[in-house]
């Protein structure tokens, strides 16, 4: 098991937002984190990349537990993060973007960098281009790929497709099935939950803060309930 | 000729020298906003002491300067800029960092360097008095006077040895902090840190490191802007104080957070000041024959008197936010 959170009950002080959720995912898998807003799918992949202190349960990464590893050491672990909103360095270019991704890494990363450009080619005659400057979906191409600069063994993506027109909204959804064929696990938090569970290999339905149905996605969008509930119709 | 001669001397040169002195320390103080999100009111007497750092090198190394032939003070100034990086780390050890490691709003951070700014003020006075002293008490500050190669010019362009050593020394930072800020990973990652924090710490670059190379670049240029207007005018304790408020309006009129707004910021207060002080009468007079007889031209015509000379920063700050609320590089809001 590349990651596994059990019973998550974490907050931003006051309430909980997380009641107890359980995520798992092997590498190489797409799971989808699906719900109403408030149901807490932001705060779970902060607590599982460490932004927010867990009250209860614990985060193992390939069976070690680093429920008490700080966030910027848990990079050096393999685990990429990227935020929903703010998730690029607007007045850096989009190539010192990809650099800052790969800050920790001491070695020669030039192949990663090319790797990027070859996952998102309009990125490649951007790369001296300050990445602010940049159309939407460019700038999520950014974001995703600074995260993709340490080569991690767990990507997690809050919201990548928000705010984008449909043509890159497939883009991008293309671009996280090859990145998960590449044996990286990717924990989406995604709001358009039908084509989001369509390429799922685990789906985690949302609400409340706790784990309301827990299957593949095919078997979720088959789900009568959960279609009635969470997908519209 | 002579009337042109003066307003180099007097506008061009003057508005330079306070200029490249207030961006000096208008660089630090957007980089320190921009990293910790506080304005350092400190800085200025960070840059005093600094000046204070060079005078006890000085005495104690006085033979260097001659052997050099450059002013002593100057010669140790890479030996105070080491010392004033090494208080600038120590202050933020011993009073901001604890305060930040209790996530407390920047502005009791600000509280706090206004308390730091009195301690030092008064640490120099109880070591130093509050005599004015220079640096050349056993040397001879070189003047150079620039003939101007035209028949009706009798004037020289006046210009002195720190002066000098002031633009090239300005020049000289401003290029290797380009390189640093642009070049560099740790450059890089201080950008990206004053971009955006959080996704900084995401990324796994250490804060610690990038907040201890600010307050080092900081305290550096601070000792440099502070030794170099102490070579130029005389060192005092309240020497940078009184330029605190250019000082800031430089970096808010750059944009703060933008070091080269903090440049462009600290030359056009500088320039302004010295266009606004200027007696322009002087430049008026050659043209009384075609002027109507019924206008006098007083002696003095200045646009603010020099005793007045604050309230110009004050204007372009006024100025330059209603036009560009988030300066002309366009800073970081606070």
């Amino acid at each position: 098991m590349l990651i596994n959170a059990t019973n998550l009950v974490a907050g931003y002080g006051g309430e909980p937002v997380l009641n107890g959720v359980d995520i798992e995912l092997e590498a190489g898998q797409i799971g989808v984190i699906v719900g109403p807003n408030g149901a807490g799918k932001s705060t779970v992949l902060k607590s599982i990349f460490g932004l927010i202190g867990l009250q209860q349960g614990k985060v193992e990464l390939e069976g070690e537990n680093i429920s008490d590893v700080p966030p910027n050491r848990r990079v050096g672990l393999g685990i990429a993060y990227v935020p929903q909103e703010m998730n690029i360095f607007q007045t850096l270019t989009v190539q010192e973007n990809l650099e800052m991704g790969a800050y920790i890494r001491r070695d020669d990363y030039t192949s990663a960098m090319e790797r990027m450009f070859d996952l998102f080619p309009p990125l490649k005659q951007k790369r001296n281009s300050i990445a602010g400057n940049l159309s939407g979906g460019q700038r999520q191409m950014v974001a995703i790929g600074r995260a993709l600069m340490v080569d991690p063994r767990l990507l997690l993506l809050d919201e990548p497709t928000v705010g984008l027109s449909p043509a890159f909204v497939h883009d991008i959804i293309e671009r996280i099935i090859a990145v998960a064929r590449s044996n990286v696990g990717v924990l989406v938090v995604e709001q358009n939950a039908r084509r989001a569970l369509e390429i799922a290999d685990a789906g985690f339905v949302l609400a409340g803060g706790r784990n309301l149905y827990t299957d593949t996605g095919e078997n979720l969008l088959n789900n009568p309930a959960v279609a009635k509930s969470f997908l519209g119709r | 000729m002579n009337e042109l001669i003066f307003f180099i001397n007097k506008v061009v040169l003057s508005g330079a020298i306070i200029g490249c002195i207030y961006a000096l320390g208008a660089i630090g103080v957007t980089l320190i906003f921009g990293i910790l999100r506080f304005a350092h009111f400190a800085h200025a007497d960070l840059m005093t002491t600094g000046a204070f750092f060079a005078l006890i090198f000085a005495s104690l190394l006085s033979g260097v300067g001659p052997i050099a032939g450059l002013p002593t003070g100057f010669v140790v100034l890479p030996l105070a800029a080491a010392a004033t990086a090494l208080l600038a780390i120590g202050l933020d050890r011993m009073f901001y960092r604890p305060l930040r490691a209790r996530n407390i709003k920047p502005i009791l951070l600000l509280v706090a360097s206004l308390g730091v700014t009195l301690m030092l003020q008064g640490i120099t006075r109880l070591f130093a008095g509050t005599s004015i002293r220079t640096f050349f008490t056993s040397e001879k500050k070189d003047i150079f006077r620039i003939d101007v190669p035209f028949d009706l010019a009798t004037r020289n362009i006046v210009i002195t040895e720190p002066q000098v050593l002031l633009f090239v020394t300005t020049i000289v930072s401003i290029f290797c902090l380009h390189q640093f800020l642009t070049r560099t990973r740790l450059g890089k990652a201080m950008r990206a840190m004053a971009d955006n924090a959080d996704l900084a710490l995401v990324s796994g670059i250490n804060t610690d490191t990038v907040v201890t190379a600010t307050w080092i670049i900081a305290g550096v240029l601070a000792a440099a802007g502070g030794v170099l207007l102490a070579l130029d005018v005389a060192l005092k304790p309240d020497l940078s104080f009184n330029i605190l408020l250019p000082i800031f309006a430089a970096a808010i009129v750059g944009g703060v957070g933008r070091p080269y707004g903090a440049i462009a910021g600290g030359l056009l207060v500088g320039f302004s000041e010295a266009l606004a002080v200027f007696n322009w009468s002087l430049l008026i007079r050659p043209f009384v024959d075609f002027l109507p007889a019924w206008i006098e031209i007083p002696t003095r015509l200045s646009i603010v008197p020099t005793e007045y000379k604050l309230i110009v920063p004050f204007v372009i700050l006024i100025a330059v936010l209603l036009w560009r609320p988030t300066g002309i590089f366009r800073g970081q809001i606070t």
